[in-house]
């Protein structure tokens, strides 16, 4: 096969496969961006907006020193951007053996293709993120040119970040002509892949997503109140719900940002408190019934208890007392920001929120 | 007692992989599903073990069917599958507690047949790993405990062998053996049939869907003009 008949086939591959990879994307957005989870957002966006009306115009002074919380937020959100928009060069790891040979073309037309689409979806995403905190930058007092430069500085470093990770896949020993860096390029587009599909994972199902498990012995004495003599299954789905890092990670990150907003409208009407409570509980029980979902891949699912309504009763119970510890959290939270009475409406909607979900397995069940 | 199967059927979407087949593994007896691949003994193990349901005929375990009473049919077998499966969320002791859980024997005797087995199988001390420490061997041996843990009527193992070191096929051959003497009947597929001849009682040779012998390692070898050590040239 000649040179130039390779070269034509690896700029295709990499047009084909940002193509899929854009195709998979807009698919598992449409997941995404539900019917439920748009309701969620569109509370937790009002409840930003109240927050921020409250406090416009406050200096917040962190301790009475000269830093406010404005800065911190400011420099909090910026930074979380920054861990976005890494390089994407979409090598597989099959690549490592069916394009060994071509080497050269991967350095000379494949990745600097990946590189340049990266700086251009970087850039992107922290101009997106710098107009995001565009309102929080006006309340530390900044002025205009002060705020150009906070941009130019990201981009800056978005720049160089993606520039390390460029000449980190072109690996160049003794100053001879560059070739790939195999391991750490597949090392690393298999950790944007597994990142990106985790993501996902969390609202759809992604075939072949393995699930990130982390130990976290320090719960044991918990779940030693849950023990598998008594409800397998139910023990079961409390471990599941607890190692799995994506779900737990995704709802610790939800509740704290409750729990903010929550302090930021302490002094709005109950049900504001109470709705915000609800749209906490009811994003969180869809979040995590994927969990179950993955659990019945497993085979012996079906041999440990033969029947899927009672499997799911069973998961269902484990959400409840999972959902229900988070949600005491936030009735104390509520109690101490807006008074007794705000923490009991909390706790009226958390009973009905729970009761419906009771309702909805049984419902399930009996279909 | 044991596994009683008359005229199964069973296929996918309507289309039938296996065709009326009809025999049965006694209580102590311990039986060999052979033939090349595509045969159709994964196919009949997934309807022993209720994964699948038939498109005809019936499956009864000591009474049970699987179609009246599925949770009491699949509560009387234990099940080894050719590839390990386990809970990513578990640590090695809490499967063993699941299973031992859901077969209503999660006690004391039951435990300490464990504790016995992850000793035989070197697996002693790793109670709280996780499967991701696991190799694919030790993840194998970590089915047989569960299932060798377990007292129930039939014993279903599918390739028991594979991923397994000399030592371990060793000792899963005498824990089978063990087994069929207490009273267990055990029904597995291979396709290491001189090796086989040696612990099981009858091969259920299937050939195409269809059950073409039912009978001894020794009067299969005759059958084909072969002795017993050269059975595995059976389909050569």
């Amino acid at each position: 096969m000649s040179q130039e008949k390779q070269k034509i086939q690896l700029r295709n591959l990499y047009s084909i496969r940002a193509e899929q990879k854009q195709i998979e994307t807009k698919r598992y957005l449409k997941l995404l961006f539900n019917d439920h989870f748009l309701v969620f957002l569109m509370i937790a966006f009002g409840a930003l907006v109240l927050a921020y009306r409250n406090l416009h115009g406050h200096t917040l002074a962190l301790f009475g020193t000269a830093v406010t919380a404005w800065q911190l937020l400011a420099l909090v959100f910026l930074v979380s951007g920054l861990f976005l928009g890494h390089l994407q060069t979409n090598l597989k790891p099959a690549d490592r053996i069916f394009l060994l040979g071509a080497d050269q073309y991967l350095i000379k037309d494949y990745l600097p293709k990946a590189y340049r689409q990266s700086l251009f979806v970087g850039s992107s995403i922290q101009l997106i993120f710098f107009l995001l905190a565009l309102p929080i930058l006006k309340e530390t007092g900044l002025e205009n040119g002060w705020i150009i430069l906070v941009l130019l500085v990201v981009l800056t470093i978005k720049y160089g970040q993606l520039r390390f990770e460029y000449s980190q896949v072109r690996f160049n020993p003794s100053k001879q002509e560059p070739t790939v860096n195999w391991e750490w390029a597949i090392s690393q587009a298999e950790r944007m892949s597994n990142r990106r599909y985790r993501f996902f994972a969390l609202f759809a199902q992604v075939p072949g997503q393995g699930v990130v498990i982390k130990r976290r012995a320090y719960l044991d004495p918990v779940l030693k109140k849950v023990p598998f003599s008594k409800h397998p299954m139910k023990a079961l789905a409390m471990r599941q719900l607890i190692r799995n890092q994506s779900a737990l990670n995704l709802i610790v990150r939800q509740f704290l940002l409750v729990a903010v907003l929550l302090y930021t409208i302490r002094n709005q009407a109950w049900y504001l408190q109470a709705a915000l409570i609800v749209a906490f509980l009811y994003i969180a029980n869809r979040q995590l019934w994927p969990v179950f979902d993955q659990s019945e891949r497993v085979l012996w699912n079906s041999l440990l208890s033969a029947n899927l309504a009672d499997r799911r009763r069973s998961f269902n119970g484990a959400v409840q007392t999972f959902l229900m510890s988070f949600a005491i959290l936030l009735i104390i939270l509520i109690s101490i920001f807006s008074g007794i009475q705000a923490g009991g409406v909390a706790l009226l909607s958390t009973l009905l929120m729970l009761l419906i979900f009771q309702s909805q397995t049984t419902s399930k069940k009996t279909k | 007692m044991g596994l009683e199967i008359k005229n199964l059927s069973a296929g996918y979407a309507g289309q039938a992989v296996v065709k009326n087949l009809t025999f049965s593994v006694e209580s102590g007896q311990i039986v060999a599903l052979i033939g090349l691949n595509g045969a159709g003994k994964s196919t009949t193990l997934k309807q022993v073990i209720g994964l699948k349901q038939p498109l005809a005929g019936s499956l009864v375990l000591d009474g049970q069917t699987l179609t009246e009473n599925p949770a009491s049919y699949k509560e009387n077998l234990a099940y080894i599958p050719e590839q390990p499966v386990l809970y990513d969320e578990l640590t090695l002791d809490e499967h063993l507690h699941l299973v031992l859980a859901a077969h209503r024997q999660d006690d004391a005797s039951h435990w300490d047949k464990v504790q016995e087995l992850l000793a035989l199988f070197r697996l002693d001390g790793k109670g709280h790993w996780l499967p991701q420490h696991f190799s694919k061997g030790m993840k194998q041996k970590v089915m047989l405990v569960a299932a060798f843990a377990l007292d129930t009527p039939l014993l279903v193992i599918d390739e028991p062998f594979l991923g397994l070191d000399v030592l371990a096929q060793k000792q899963l051959i005498d824990l089978m053996k063990e087994k069929a003497i207490k009273g267990t009947a055990v029904l597995l597929t291979t396709h290491l049939l001189a090796q086989a001849a040696d612990y099981v009682d009858d091969f259920a040779l299937l050939e195409d869907g269809e059950m073409t012998y039912f009978g001894t390692p020794e009067k299969l070898a005759e059958s084909r003009h072969l002795t017993v050590d050269r059975l595995d040239d059976l389909f050569s």
